[in-house]
């Protein structure tokens, strides 16, 4: 049964029965100590009175017995003595209690002796021990355990609402099981049907915003995030594909022609080589920057200069602008320290001048500046190139995306987006600024 | 030269026979490569030992180098990149029987002053200019590659764009061959630099 197996179900019903027990075990130990104890008690006085009086009985008559009687209802006693005697016709000699029944099976009696006095009334309840003498007269002696009875009513009555609140909790766990079941399993059939065939569908809230609801808007950022994230992996393989293909295809029609002549040439062959040189090498890039989207967790992160990195990386780029007949200044503030991988840093600002080398026009400027600004360091790599349009500022650092401007120029079109992973690990940002006279790219990286 | 493709035959050869250099593929039948490496190191063997591996990390290479390995090449590669590597291993000197002066003809660096001069001018060069002078002239008339220049000279393991590389190398030439003296620092085609005296 689904009820049965609902976990809110069993927890209630488990609290029940806790309740249950332990106020029962309260209860009981009460009704023993403070009811059953003073009552065996009572019953065991009571005996021994009634063998004394059996013995004035028959050595003294009914007369002394009479008289005994009297002194007893009158001695002060903690518990209000109350008797009745009848003789052998049935004709009561001495009593005060109001009535009794008739003789029954049981020796123990309960008879209720309530006092009427000036109006007031005091509620008594008389513990009553019937018994019979030889000649069929009849003794009964009691004590009153009024307060025992009203005891033992107020223990009943507890146990009884305690048996309503045991009944109400386990009804209200059935209708909470059932409704937390019903919610779970429309998230399980929600969770299926995305599992099965349509993965953009979400889990319905039931707008109760409670933990259920809190789960299933949970689970559905991470389907949004994992939607994404495959979106993006087709979106790069598909990219992937497609840039092998162009390669390929030289490739093939290199071998091709190279299989045609009667002695392979040099030349194309050399060529062939550096295609499958360019292969490897798009191979490695795509999967540096999977490894950095993927694997943060793995990149050895320390304490690095950046400032010393950046100078590194500007003395590489200084062959490049000589021979491109730029102007190159690189003006960077000593000692920027952060926690970092060198490696990344250093290839990701390789990048940045690469792209500024590469796309400013011969007899251009570039400059590279570094600086600490309060918790950040900020790189500025400006150039007086073409710059990239506005509406391109997200698009370039895409892995493959190239804007169509700069489509002659030689590139993979994976160079912003290393330094975007690279950025995703570090915490930094990059912004495009284009104001006409080339591209300032803002890269702003936090110390730690 | 001897090809063995098993790791246990491997292991048996290279610790009874005496190579100039052992080329141990990383991942092997038998036993794995880089056990036969550490087998080889602990026993007391020296010889040059370039890895090959299609782990191509720098976790990886940095393991297959603190085993005792003295090179790492990652697959694919061009075989010219590996014999180049071979060369340089083979003839590598113990470190400490390095010479002070390092001379090519008329250059020569000077390790103990940290000086370069051509036919006695001095010749200003950066800091890294001069290691990767310092790196070819220790291999005077072999092939240095891009890639062994990178991993020798640069601290960084990167991936240079485009023709990075060529263009510093071109600069350091300029430097060096001033006055219309004859290029000292060749390109091989395909393949690298070389530096080598004219005889």
């Amino acid at each position: 049964m689904r009820l049965a197996r609902s976990l809110a179900f069993r927890l209630s019903l488990q609290y029940a029965s806790i309740i249950i027990l332990s106020v029962s075990t309260i209860l009981g130990l009460h009704y023993l100590a403070n009811v059953m104890l003073p009552t065996r008690a009572i019953k065991a006085d009571l005996r021994s009175e009634l063998a004394d009086l059996a013995q004035i009985y028959g050595t003294e008559g009914i007369a002394e017995l009479t008289k005994v009687l009297d002194v007893r209802r009158h001695t002060q006693a903690e518990r209000l003595p109350f008797h009745a005697l009848t003789d052998a016709e049935g004709k009561v000699v001495t009593s005060n209690l109001p009535s009794w029944p008739l003789r029954g099976a049981s020796d123990w009696l309960r008879i209720e002796a309530d006092l009427h006095l000036e109006g007031r009334e005091e509620d008594r309840e008389a513990l009553v021990l019937d018994h019979h003498l030889e000649d069929g007269t009849r003794l009964l002696i009691g004590r009153n355990i009024e307060d025992l009875d009203d005891l033992e009513e107020e223990i009943q009555g507890a146990g009884a609402v305690l048996l309503l609140l045991a009944a109400a909790l386990s009804l209200a766990g059935i209708l909470m099981g059932r409704s937390v079941g019903q919610r779970i399993e429309a998230l399980d059939t929600a969770a299926r049907q995305i599992m099965g065939s349509s993965p953009s569908r979400r889990i319905p809230l039931a707008g109760k915003n409670d933990d259920l609801d809190r789960l299933a808007q949970t689970l559905n950022q991470m389907l949004t995030r994992l939607e994404a994230a495959i979106a993006g992996l087709r979106r790069t393989s598909d990219r992937v594909a497609h840039e092998l293909r162009t390669p390929l295809a030289r490739l093939q029609s290199l071998l091709e022609g190279a299989l045609r002549e009667q002695s392979a040439s040099k030349a194309s062959l050399a060529l062939a080589l550096e295609e499958v040189e360019n292969l490897g090498r798009l191979f490695d890039s795509v999967l540096a920057i999977a490894r950095l989207e993927s694997e943060h967790a793995r990149l050895e992160m320390r304490s690095v200069d950046l400032s010393e990195i950046l100078a590194h990386a500007a003395e590489l780029y200084g062959g490049i602008s000589d021979e491109r007949n730029l102007r190159f200044r690189s003006d960077i503030q000593p000692d920027l320290h952060m926690h970092g991988n060198a490696d990344v840093l250093f290839q990701a600002a390789c990048n940045l001048l690469d792209n500024a080398m590469k796309f400013t026009p011969a007899g251009g400027a570039v400059s590279l500046l570094a600086r600490g600004r309060d918790c950040d360091i900020v790189v500025e790599v400006s150039d007086s190139g073409p710059g990239i349009p506005e509406d391109m500022h997200e698009l370039v650092t895409r892995p493959f995306y190239r804007a169509p401007s700069v489509a002659s120029i030689p590139g993979n079109g994976l160079g912003l987006a290393f330094v975007a992973a690279v950025n995703g690990v570090h915490g930094a940002t990059m912004n495009f600024r284009s104001n006409g006279t080339g591209l300032r790219v803002e890269w702003r990286i936090p110390r730690n | 030269m001897e090809h063995l493709s098993d790791g246990r035959d491997g292991l048996i050869s290279a610790s009874t026979e005496q190579y100039d250099a052992i080329v141990l593929d990383r991942i092997l039948p038998g036993v794995d490569g880089l056990r036969i490496l550490q087998t080889l190191r602990a026993s007391g063997d020296q010889t040059p030992v370039l890895m090959l591996s299609a782990l191509g990390t720098v976790e990886d290479k940095v393991t297959g180098l603190r085993a005792g390995g003295d090179d790492y090449l990652t697959k694919p590669f061009a075989i010219s990149e590996l014999i180049a590597r071979l060369e340089v291993l083979e003839r590598r000197g113990p470190a400490d029987h390095r010479p002070l002066r390092l001379t090519v003809e008329d250059l020569v660096l000077d390790l103990a002053e940290h000086s370069v001069r051509r036919g006695g001018a001095l010749i200003d060069l950066t800091p890294r200019e001069f290691r990767v002078l310092e790196y070819l002239m220790r291999n005077a008339g072999r092939v240095v590659t891009r890639s062994m220049l990178l991993e020798r000279v640069w601290e960084y393991n990167f991936d240079p764009q485009t023709n990075v590389i060529d263009q510093y190398i071109r600069r350091l030439r300029q430097k060096i061959d001033v006055n219309d003296k004859r290029a000292l620092i060749q390109t091989v085609r395909g393949a690298g630099y070389c530096i080598r005296a004219n005889s």
